[in-house]
Protein backbone atom coordinates (compact mmCIF):
# COMPACT_ATOMS: atom_id res chain seq x y z
CA UNK A 1 0.00 0.00 0.00
CA UNK A 2 1.18 3.43 -0.89
CA UNK A 3 0.63 6.18 1.64
CA UNK A 4 1.66 9.75 2.27
CA UNK A 5 0.71 12.98 4.68
CA UNK A 6 -1.02 15.18 2.74
CA UNK A 7 -3.08 18.40 3.02
CA UNK A 8 -6.10 19.15 1.71
CA UNK A 9 -9.61 21.20 1.13
CA UNK A 10 -12.64 19.98 0.94
CA UNK A 11 -14.84 22.43 -1.34
CA UNK A 12 -17.96 23.87 0.03
CA UNK A 13 -20.57 25.71 -2.43
CA UNK A 14 -23.14 24.31 -4.99
CA UNK A 15 -22.18 21.33 -6.69
CA UNK A 16 -19.72 20.21 -3.67
CA UNK A 17 -20.63 18.00 -0.81
CA UNK A 18 -22.98 18.94 1.93
CA UNK A 19 -22.02 16.31 4.35
CA UNK A 20 -18.31 15.47 6.21
CA UNK A 21 -16.53 12.71 5.21
CA UNK A 22 -15.25 10.37 7.44
CA UNK A 23 -11.81 7.98 7.95
CA UNK A 24 -12.04 5.70 5.24
CA UNK A 25 -13.85 7.86 2.84
CA UNK A 26 -13.14 6.51 -1.25
CA UNK A 27 -12.96 8.96 -3.83
CA UNK A 28 -11.01 9.15 -7.04
CA UNK A 29 -7.88 10.99 -7.09
CA UNK A 30 -6.27 13.10 -9.54
CA UNK A 31 -2.43 13.73 -9.97
CA UNK A 32 -2.41 13.22 -13.63
CA UNK A 33 -5.00 15.71 -15.44
CA UNK A 34 -7.49 13.37 -17.33
CA UNK A 35 -6.06 10.08 -15.15
CA UNK A 36 -8.00 9.33 -12.19
CA UNK A 37 -6.74 6.68 -9.71
CA UNK A 38 -8.60 4.91 -6.81
CA UNK A 39 -7.57 5.56 -3.05
CA UNK A 40 -8.54 6.55 0.52
CA UNK A 41 -8.91 9.27 3.11
CA UNK A 42 -7.57 8.14 6.24
CA UNK A 43 -8.06 11.05 9.25
CA UNK A 44 -5.54 10.08 12.30
CA UNK A 45 -6.90 12.79 14.79
CA UNK A 46 -10.62 13.36 13.85
CA UNK A 47 -13.62 11.34 12.99
CA UNK A 48 -14.93 13.37 10.19
CA UNK A 49 -13.86 16.17 7.86
CA UNK A 50 -16.68 18.94 7.03
CA UNK A 51 -17.27 21.17 3.99
CA UNK A 52 -15.34 24.31 3.60
CA UNK A 53 -12.74 22.58 6.35
CA UNK A 54 -8.62 22.28 5.62
CA UNK A 55 -6.27 19.80 7.25
CA UNK A 56 -3.56 17.14 7.32
CA UNK A 57 -4.74 13.76 5.97
CA UNK A 58 -2.92 10.23 5.42
CA UNK A 59 -3.85 9.04 1.81
CA UNK A 60 -3.40 5.26 0.77
CA UNK A 61 -3.38 4.14 -2.71
CA UNK A 62 -2.93 0.72 -4.28
CA UNK A 63 -0.80 1.03 -7.47
CA UNK A 64 1.75 3.78 -8.34
CA UNK A 65 0.49 3.84 -11.98
CA UNK A 66 -1.48 7.10 -11.86
CA UNK A 67 0.46 8.76 -9.54
CA UNK A 68 2.52 10.74 -11.53
CA UNK A 69 6.09 11.53 -9.42
CA UNK A 70 4.23 11.85 -5.94
CA UNK A 71 6.89 13.69 -3.54
CA UNK A 72 6.13 16.29 -1.54
CA UNK A 73 4.76 18.95 -3.20
CA UNK A 74 2.75 16.89 -5.38
CA UNK A 75 -0.48 18.56 -6.02
CA UNK A 76 -4.11 16.20 -6.72
CA UNK A 77 -7.91 16.95 -6.84
CA UNK A 78 -10.21 14.38 -6.05
CA UNK A 79 -13.51 13.63 -7.26
CA UNK A 80 -16.82 11.26 -6.73
CA UNK A 81 -18.06 11.93 -10.22
CA UNK A 82 -17.55 14.58 -12.72
CA UNK A 83 -17.30 17.84 -10.17
CA UNK A 84 -13.81 18.52 -8.25
CA UNK A 85 -14.60 17.99 -4.34
CA UNK A 86 -11.66 19.67 -3.31
CA UNK A 87 -7.87 19.52 -3.48
CA UNK A 88 -4.32 18.77 -1.77
CA UNK A 89 -0.70 18.76 -1.92
CA UNK A 90 1.09 15.79 -0.68
CA UNK A 91 3.51 16.96 2.23
CA UNK A 92 5.89 13.40 2.69
CA UNK A 93 5.53 9.99 1.21
CA UNK A 94 5.30 7.57 3.85
CA UNK A 95 5.32 4.18 2.14
CA UNK A 96 5.72 3.75 -1.41
CA UNK A 97 5.28 -0.16 -1.49
CA UNK B 1 -42.05 -30.89 -38.41
CA UNK B 2 -39.76 -31.60 -41.33
CA UNK B 3 -40.18 -27.72 -42.50
CA UNK B 4 -39.19 -26.57 -38.99
CA UNK B 5 -36.14 -28.31 -38.43
CA UNK B 6 -34.12 -24.93 -37.20
CA UNK B 7 -36.51 -24.39 -34.36
CA UNK B 8 -35.21 -26.49 -31.63
CA UNK B 9 -35.00 -25.85 -27.91
CA UNK B 10 -31.31 -24.92 -28.16
CA UNK B 11 -31.66 -21.66 -31.15
CA UNK B 12 -30.59 -19.54 -28.61
CA UNK B 13 -27.42 -21.69 -29.17
CA UNK B 14 -27.73 -21.41 -32.28
CA UNK B 15 -28.27 -25.57 -31.84
CA UNK B 16 -25.14 -26.36 -30.69
CA UNK B 17 -25.45 -26.07 -27.02
CA UNK B 18 -22.13 -27.71 -26.36
CA UNK B 19 -20.18 -24.87 -27.93
CA UNK B 20 -22.55 -21.88 -26.85
CA UNK B 21 -24.03 -19.97 -24.52
CA UNK B 22 -26.50 -16.99 -23.60
CA UNK B 23 -25.12 -16.28 -20.20
CA UNK B 24 -26.16 -12.78 -20.05
CA UNK B 25 -29.22 -13.39 -22.02
CA UNK B 26 -28.72 -11.03 -24.61
CA UNK B 27 -30.69 -13.16 -26.88
CA UNK B 28 -29.35 -12.89 -30.42
CA UNK B 29 -32.48 -14.10 -32.16
CA UNK B 30 -34.44 -11.32 -30.59
CA UNK B 31 -35.69 -8.26 -33.52
CA UNK B 32 -32.91 -6.03 -33.87
CA UNK B 33 -35.15 -3.12 -33.44
CA UNK B 34 -37.31 -2.95 -30.77
CA UNK B 35 -39.43 -0.54 -28.67
CA UNK B 36 -39.64 -0.02 -25.22
CA UNK B 37 -41.66 -2.63 -23.21
CA UNK B 38 -41.90 -4.70 -26.39
CA UNK B 39 -42.37 -8.23 -25.46
CA UNK B 40 -40.79 -11.68 -27.61
CA UNK B 41 -40.68 -15.24 -26.95
CA UNK B 42 -37.97 -17.41 -28.56
CA UNK B 43 -38.22 -20.69 -30.42
CA UNK B 44 -37.39 -22.16 -26.75
CA UNK B 45 -39.72 -20.12 -24.63
CA UNK B 46 -37.54 -17.67 -23.15
CA UNK B 47 -38.98 -14.53 -22.90
CA UNK B 48 -37.74 -11.20 -23.33
CA UNK B 49 -38.67 -7.66 -22.37
CA UNK B 50 -36.88 -4.42 -24.59
CA UNK B 51 -35.72 -1.96 -22.32
CA UNK B 52 -33.75 0.99 -22.54
CA UNK B 53 -31.94 -0.09 -26.14
CA UNK B 54 -31.46 -3.90 -25.21
CA UNK B 55 -33.55 -6.81 -24.64
CA UNK B 56 -33.23 -8.21 -21.23
CA UNK B 57 -34.35 -11.69 -20.24
CA UNK B 58 -37.28 -11.75 -17.80
CA UNK B 59 -37.84 -14.67 -15.21
CA UNK B 60 -34.55 -15.76 -13.62
CA UNK B 61 -30.65 -13.64 -13.33
CA UNK B 62 -28.83 -14.85 -16.08
CA UNK B 63 -26.03 -13.63 -14.45
CA UNK B 64 -26.54 -16.59 -12.05
CA UNK B 65 -25.49 -19.23 -14.44
CA UNK B 66 -21.85 -20.55 -14.06
CA UNK B 67 -20.78 -21.19 -17.76
CA UNK B 68 -17.37 -22.71 -18.48
CA UNK B 69 -16.55 -23.73 -21.92
CA UNK B 70 -17.38 -27.78 -22.30
CA UNK B 71 -14.39 -29.61 -23.29
CA UNK B 72 -15.34 -33.61 -22.49
CA UNK B 73 -15.07 -35.66 -25.02
CA UNK B 74 -19.10 -36.25 -25.17
CA UNK B 75 -19.55 -32.35 -25.89
CA UNK B 76 -16.62 -32.00 -28.22
CA UNK B 77 -18.40 -35.29 -30.15
CA UNK B 78 -22.19 -33.20 -29.76
CA UNK B 79 -20.55 -29.81 -31.00
CA UNK B 80 -18.85 -31.21 -34.30
CA UNK B 81 -22.35 -33.08 -35.04
CA UNK B 82 -24.16 -29.82 -34.84
CA UNK B 83 -21.46 -28.22 -36.70
CA UNK B 84 -21.34 -30.66 -39.58
CA UNK B 85 -25.53 -30.04 -39.79
CA UNK B 86 -24.79 -26.60 -39.44
CA UNK B 87 -22.86 -26.93 -42.61
CA UNK B 88 -25.18 -28.68 -44.29
CA UNK B 89 -28.20 -26.31 -43.62
CA UNK B 90 -25.52 -23.54 -44.56
CA UNK B 91 -24.41 -25.21 -47.99
CA UNK B 92 -28.10 -24.92 -48.70
CA UNK B 93 -28.27 -21.31 -48.23
CA UNK B 94 -25.23 -21.25 -49.99
CA UNK B 95 -27.11 -22.83 -53.44
CA UNK B 96 -29.77 -20.44 -52.64
CA UNK B 97 -27.31 -17.04 -52.54
CA UNK B 98 -25.75 -18.05 -55.71
CA UNK B 99 -28.87 -18.70 -57.44
CA UNK B 100 -29.83 -14.97 -56.06
CA UNK B 101 -26.92 -13.44 -57.25
CA UNK B 102 -27.66 -15.14 -60.80
CA UNK B 103 -31.13 -13.93 -60.93
CA UNK B 104 -31.44 -10.10 -58.77
CA UNK B 105 -29.41 -7.33 -60.15
CA UNK B 106 -28.26 -5.22 -57.16
CA UNK B 107 -29.75 -3.63 -54.98
CA UNK B 108 -32.10 -7.00 -54.57
CA UNK B 109 -29.29 -8.72 -53.42
CA UNK B 110 -28.25 -7.66 -50.47
CA UNK B 111 -31.58 -7.45 -49.71
CA UNK B 112 -31.59 -10.91 -50.11
CA UNK B 113 -28.71 -11.54 -47.75
CA UNK B 114 -30.13 -9.04 -45.44
CA UNK B 115 -33.15 -11.42 -45.47
CA UNK B 116 -31.56 -14.40 -45.10
CA UNK B 117 -28.24 -13.96 -43.46
CA UNK B 118 -29.24 -11.54 -40.51
CA UNK B 119 -32.67 -11.49 -39.80
CA UNK B 120 -33.02 -14.97 -40.53
CA UNK B 121 -31.83 -18.19 -38.60
CA UNK B 122 -28.52 -17.86 -40.35
CA UNK B 123 -27.41 -14.72 -38.88
CA UNK B 124 -26.81 -16.93 -36.09
CA UNK B 125 -23.94 -18.88 -37.86
CA UNK B 126 -21.51 -15.54 -38.36
CA UNK B 127 -18.59 -17.68 -36.81
CA UNK B 128 -19.04 -20.99 -39.02
CA UNK B 129 -16.63 -21.16 -42.05
CA UNK B 130 -19.67 -21.39 -44.71
CA UNK B 131 -21.33 -18.57 -43.38
CA UNK B 132 -17.81 -16.42 -43.37
CA UNK B 133 -17.74 -17.61 -46.93
CA UNK B 134 -20.83 -16.48 -47.50
CA UNK B 135 -19.61 -13.18 -46.37
CA UNK B 136 -16.80 -12.94 -48.48
CA UNK B 137 -19.13 -13.72 -51.29
CA UNK B 138 -21.71 -10.40 -50.28
CA UNK B 139 -19.00 -8.47 -49.63
CA UNK B 140 -21.77 -5.85 -48.07
CA UNK B 141 -20.55 -4.03 -44.97
CA UNK B 142 -22.74 -6.52 -42.20
CA UNK B 143 -25.06 -4.44 -39.44
CA UNK B 144 -24.47 -6.35 -36.45
CA UNK B 145 -24.10 -5.02 -33.71
CA UNK B 146 -24.52 -8.17 -31.08
CA UNK B 147 -22.81 -8.97 -28.23
CA UNK B 148 -22.41 -13.34 -28.23
CA UNK B 149 -21.16 -15.38 -25.80
CA UNK B 150 -18.52 -17.98 -27.13
CA UNK B 151 -16.99 -20.31 -25.59
CA UNK B 152 -17.34 -18.84 -22.41
CA UNK B 153 -15.87 -15.51 -23.15
CA UNK B 154 -17.67 -12.46 -24.76
CA UNK B 155 -17.32 -11.41 -28.14
CA UNK B 156 -18.21 -8.56 -29.97
CA UNK B 157 -19.46 -8.65 -33.40
CA UNK B 158 -19.61 -4.44 -35.01
CA UNK B 159 -18.81 -1.95 -33.17
CA UNK B 160 -21.43 -1.58 -30.52
CA UNK B 161 -20.18 -0.29 -27.13
CA UNK B 162 -22.01 1.31 -24.29
CA UNK B 163 -23.68 4.15 -25.34
CA UNK B 164 -23.79 6.67 -22.67
CA UNK B 165 -27.16 7.90 -24.05
CA UNK B 166 -28.82 4.75 -24.37
CA UNK B 167 -29.66 1.85 -21.11
CA UNK B 168 -27.01 0.27 -20.53
CA UNK B 169 -26.57 -2.89 -17.92
CA UNK B 170 -23.84 -1.81 -15.15
CA UNK B 171 -22.13 -4.09 -12.65
CA UNK B 172 -20.65 -2.97 -9.03
CA UNK B 173 -18.99 -4.08 -5.89
CA UNK B 174 -20.84 -3.98 -2.85
CA UNK B 175 -20.15 -4.71 0.88
CA UNK B 176 -22.48 -7.17 2.97
CA UNK B 177 -23.81 -3.30 4.58
CA UNK B 178 -24.78 -2.13 1.33
CA UNK B 179 -26.48 -4.76 0.04
CA UNK B 180 -28.86 -5.52 2.83
CA UNK B 181 -29.37 -1.73 2.54
CA UNK B 182 -30.11 -2.01 -0.91
CA UNK B 183 -32.32 -4.84 -0.28
CA UNK B 184 -34.07 -2.78 2.13
CA UNK B 185 -34.23 0.64 0.76
CA UNK B 186 -32.78 0.39 -3.01
CA UNK B 187 -29.59 1.77 -4.11
CA UNK B 188 -29.16 5.44 -2.73
CA UNK B 189 -26.29 7.74 -2.04
CA UNK B 190 -26.26 9.13 1.75
CA UNK B 191 -22.85 10.85 1.82
CA UNK B 192 -21.62 11.38 5.76
CA UNK B 193 -20.16 7.56 6.85
CA UNK B 194 -22.03 6.23 4.22
CA UNK B 195 -19.43 7.73 1.43
CA UNK B 196 -20.26 8.97 -1.87
CA UNK B 197 -23.07 12.33 -1.69
CA UNK B 198 -23.08 12.98 -5.30
CA UNK B 199 -23.98 9.74 -6.47
CA UNK B 200 -23.03 6.07 -7.13
CA UNK B 201 -19.64 4.46 -9.43
CA UNK B 202 -20.69 1.62 -11.47
CA UNK B 203 -18.35 -0.75 -13.82
CA UNK B 204 -19.08 -1.42 -17.30
CA UNK B 205 -18.15 -4.71 -17.20
CA UNK B 206 -18.41 -7.77 -14.52
CA UNK B 207 -14.75 -7.89 -14.37
CA UNK B 208 -14.09 -4.70 -13.75
CA UNK B 209 -16.74 -4.76 -10.68
CA UNK B 210 -14.50 -7.86 -9.62
CA UNK B 211 -11.17 -5.96 -9.86
CA UNK B 212 -12.70 -3.02 -7.97
CA UNK B 213 -14.80 -5.78 -5.68
CA UNK B 214 -10.76 -6.77 -4.76
CA UNK B 215 -9.43 -3.66 -4.30
CA UNK B 216 -12.19 -2.63 -1.67
CA UNK B 217 -11.04 -5.60 0.39
CA UNK B 218 -7.13 -4.78 0.00
CA UNK B 219 -8.51 -0.96 1.20
CA UNK B 220 -10.86 -1.99 4.44
CA UNK B 221 -10.97 -5.86 4.51
CA UNK B 222 -14.44 -6.11 3.84
CA UNK B 223 -15.37 -8.67 1.45
CA UNK B 224 -17.87 -7.57 -1.85
CA UNK B 225 -20.88 -9.01 -4.09
CA UNK B 226 -21.39 -8.37 -6.98
CA UNK B 227 -24.61 -6.78 -8.19
CA UNK B 228 -25.63 -6.23 -11.75
CA UNK B 229 -27.65 -3.41 -12.64
CA UNK B 230 -30.30 -2.23 -15.29
CA UNK B 231 -29.64 1.62 -15.86
CA UNK B 232 -32.63 3.07 -18.19
CA UNK B 233 -31.70 5.27 -20.74
CA UNK B 234 -33.24 8.48 -18.69
CA UNK B 235 -30.54 7.63 -16.01
CA UNK B 236 -27.63 7.18 -18.35
CA UNK B 237 -28.20 10.37 -20.11
CA UNK B 238 -27.76 12.27 -16.64
CA UNK B 239 -24.50 9.56 -15.92
CA UNK B 240 -21.02 10.73 -16.41
CA UNK B 241 -18.36 8.04 -17.90
CA UNK B 242 -14.25 8.83 -17.05
CA UNK B 243 -11.78 6.00 -16.63
CA UNK B 244 -10.25 5.20 -13.21
CA UNK B 245 -7.02 2.96 -12.92
CA UNK B 246 -7.35 1.77 -16.72
CA UNK B 247 -11.33 0.71 -15.86
CA UNK B 248 -13.68 2.60 -17.49
CA UNK B 249 -16.49 3.94 -14.51
CA UNK B 250 -19.98 5.29 -14.81
CA UNK B 251 -21.33 7.75 -12.13
CA UNK B 252 -25.10 7.61 -11.90
CA UNK B 253 -26.30 10.55 -9.75
CA UNK B 254 -27.82 10.31 -6.48
CA UNK B 255 -31.80 11.22 -8.83
CA UNK B 256 -31.31 8.84 -10.75
CA UNK B 257 -30.41 5.86 -8.73
CA UNK B 258 -34.29 5.05 -7.78
CA UNK B 259 -34.71 4.09 -11.47
CA UNK B 260 -32.42 1.48 -11.12
CA UNK B 261 -32.87 -2.53 -11.18
CA UNK B 262 -30.46 -4.37 -9.27
CA UNK B 263 -29.64 -7.98 -9.44
CA UNK B 264 -27.29 -9.14 -6.65
CA UNK B 265 -25.06 -12.41 -8.55
CA UNK B 266 -24.55 -15.53 -6.97
CA UNK B 267 -20.72 -15.19 -6.67
CA UNK B 268 -18.96 -15.83 -3.08
CA UNK B 269 -17.60 -12.73 -1.80
CA UNK B 270 -15.00 -11.79 -3.27
CA UNK B 271 -11.92 -11.45 -1.16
Amino acid sequence: MIKARAYIRLYDGEKKRKTPFFSGYRPTFEFIPGMRTDGAIGLPDKESFAPGESGEVILSFLNSRYLGDFSSGSRFKFYEAEESLGEGEIIEVLDRD
Amino acid sequence: MEQFYDLTPYNFGFNDPAYWSDTFGNCPKCPKDGTDGQEFTTDDGTQYLFEGDDWVRQGGDAGEVVVTPNSSSEAQAASTAAQARLGDWLASDLNNLAWAFKNYPEPHQQAFIQDRFLEGRSRAFMDHPVTQAAITIATAPLPVGNIFKYGGKIIRFGTKAIDLKRGATLYRAVSKAELDDIARWGLRSRGGQYGYESGKLFATSLDDAATFGRNNFRFDGTPNFLIKVRAPRSAMKQAFTFGADGMNAVSIPSNQLRNLTVSPLNFSPIR
